[in-house]
């Protein structure tokens, strides 16, 4: 009897021990949960509020027809916006994919450049370090100061019909010439190009020096030992640069903008997506246009950019050495 | 990997010489070509700002026959019937970026440390949901986004670019996690059995050791803030208010003849952050290569 109570009052002893350890351990885990979200839930609530909610707007409001800013007068039409888009006639949509297209000629273009200049700047000359401090100057300059520089040497008596001058070679209006237009803005940006450069010197840095002497050694010329061996093994940060540049420059908006004198720039040559978001959003006004007719715009561009993205991703392994 | 020993089976060396140390000129003379190619902008922007209106006008402008002069800068303190000055326009982009730099990439280092120091639920979900949305191409929001700010009441104000970035940008985060983890959890656990709470562990630890990272970003942040041209356009609406791109943008569209005078805004918008660049740029350049672990 005696032995039994002891046993049984043990019993509810460890239960009772037992007890108090889980409930200080859910007090911990509770603990740590509030310390942990008061730290570092910041970025996701930010997230939550600023995108997860737009975005959800941005699902309904293609869909809605809104013209003012007064938001008593949206209504619901269906697909309509999106058949304005596609099939009318005075829509811009197909000839603004087109410039955006055509923008993206500039991504070989300046990543070529960054990577040559990252060659170069690898090879370790005298003075390397003050040509690193002046090939990465341009992250500094603001856009907006740039491109009004460069409308300066763009007009028809700037910098560089004055230097035309001298060959003879009639003015060119570049900036009010649908053909000159987009060359010229391209051109602008080889200016700032040089600055990524930096990402490839990291890479260039890692690369294994003991495989390019070897390279040497067997009678490899230094082209050779740069696209056999080099290029391979840098190829993971390429693919990432390459990717980054594609879908930004695919949203061109602000250097377009900028050089263009005009909303649409000389015949429309300046209306990349995003620039004729922009206009039907806050520049436009009329019956086409509005933030309901721009959302059904980047409703469906973004999911062309989603869907160019998934691929690029899954084609990652043609692209990329891997090295480990 | 590929196997280079294999290639080197020959017995005796190639008896072409090896070409290791030949003269560098074509790389010399690149360099010092591209330089100047970066680097000839501020000069000719420079010597338009000190010309005289009219001589900047005229075709192949380059020197100064009418004299030098800086008449042109005094006139960014002017209001020239826009409702601005672009001093007044630097001011306020100095109050819109510096409370939300600050405020944000402090709160990015807590979340950093958060997230990879503590274990606590929702931390994977938090930061793969910040990752998916870095990945995805935001283009939606220009008309969305400024629907939702329009029912807050933040339209016109600078609330709707300066308040999401106190939140912090998941990029900044990801950087200064990467830095985090190269800090030793053994040091860690050591300060807890010390006594040290969580919160004391990132205030006495962590974050004196990632002030590197901390200061890198903050510059960057900063850098964006300054250049920042599309939030305030599309927000902005009172001139007196306008962020100093947005001023320089308007006051080169108004002042088409008075070339000097932009070319001093232009300058004078310029000039902060080089400034910025030079004095910092051992510690910016190094800074980029500690986020250059980047590998997807």
């Amino acid at each position: 009897m005696e032995a039994e109570n002891v046993e049984a009052l043990e019993g509810v002893q460890a239960e009772i021990v037992e007890r108090q350890r889980k409930r200080r351990k859910t007090v911990k885990i509770i603990k740590q949960d509030i310390i942990g979200w008061l730290m570092g839930g910041w970025p996701f609530i930010g997230a939550m509020i600023f995108g997860f909610i737009p975005s959800i707007i941005g699902y309904v409001l293609p869909f809605m027809e809104l013209h003012t800013f007064d938001y008593s007068q949206m209504e619901f039409v269906g697909f309509k916006n999106f058949e304005w888009l596609l099939f009318n006639e005075r829509s811009m949509f197909w000839l603004a994919l087109k410039n955006s297209l055509y923008y993206t000629v500039s991504v070989p273009i300046y990543l070529g450049i960054a990577l040559f200049v990252a060659v170069q700047l690898d090879k370790h000359i005298k003075g390397t370090g003050a040509f690193r401090v002046i090939m990465f100057l341009p992250t500094f300059v603001s856009s907006v100061a740039m491109s009004i520089f460069w409308q300066f040497m763009f007009d028809k008596t700037g910098g560089f019909n004055s230097i035309l001058g001298l060959f003879g070679v009639a003015p060119i209006d570049f900036l009010d010439d649908e053909l000159w237009f987009m060359p010229s803005v391209i051109f602008t940006g080889t200016w700032g190009a040089c600055a990524n450069s930096v990402l490839f010197q990291a890479a260039l840095a890692n690369v294994d020096i003991s495989m390019k002497e070897a390279a040497r050694i067997d009678g490899a010329t230094e082209r050779q030992t740069f696209w056999k061996i080099t290029f391979p093994m840098i190829s993971p940060t390429t693919f990432f640069q390459m990717l980054t540049s594609l879908v930004g420059a695919l949203q061109v908006f602000t250097s377009l903008q900028l050089m263009a004198r005009t909303d649409t720039g000389p015949n429309g040559a300046a209306v990349s997506v995003v620039l004729y978001m922009y206009n039907m959003a806050y520049q436009w006004t009329g019956p086409d246009y509005g933030l309901g007719m721009a959302g059904a715009c980047g409703l469906m561009y973004q999911t062309v950019l989603v869907i160019l993205t998934l691929i690029i991703f899954k084609t990652k392994k043609r692209w990329v050495h891997d090295n480990d | 990997m590929t196997d280079t020993r294999n290639l080197g089976s020959q017995t005796s060396l190639p008896t072409k010489k090896l070409k290791f140390h030949k003269p560098k000129i074509g790389t010399a003379i690149f360099l010092t070509v591209w330089s100047i190619y970066v680097l000839i902008p501020f000069v000719i922007m420079f010597n338009i700002a000190t010309m005289t209106p009219h001589e900047a006008l005229q075709p192949f402008a380059f020197g100064w026959d009418e004299g030098i002069q800086f008449k042109a800068f005094s006139e960014l303190f002017v209001d020239l019937c826009m409702g601005f000055t672009i001093f007044g326009a630097f001011l306020n982009t100095l109050m819109y970026s510096i409370p939300p730099v600050f405020i944000g990439i402090t709160v990015g280092t807590m979340a950093a440390y958060a997230q990879s120091k503590l274990t606590w639920h929702g931390r994977d979900f938090t930061f793969g949901y910040l990752m998916f949305c870095w990945l995805m191409p935001d283009c939606v929001g220009m008309g969305a986004g400024y629907m939702w700010f329009d029912f807050l009441g933040w339209t016109g104000t600078p609330l709707p670019f300066m308040i999401p970035g106190m939140f912090c940008g998941v990029a900044q985060v990801f950087f200064l996690k990467s830095f985090m983890s190269t800090i030793p959890n053994d040091l860690l656990a050591a300060a807890k059995v010390d006594g040290l709470g969580d919160v004391m562990v990132f205030w006495k630890i962590v974050f004196p050791l990632t002030l590197p990272a901390y200061w890198c970003q903050i510059i960057f942040a900063f850098i964006g803030a300054y250049n920042n041209y599309l939030g305030p356009l599309i927000y902005l609406e009172d001139p007196a208010t306008y962020s100093l791109q947005l001023a320089l943008r308007f006051f080169s569209v108004f002042n088409k003849d008075n070339k000097p005078a932009v070319m001093a805004g232009n300058i004078l918008a310029v000039i902060p952050l080089l400034i910025v660049y030079l004095c910092f740029q051992d510690f910016i350049l190094k800074g980029i290569n500690m986020g250059s672990g980047l590998k997807l």
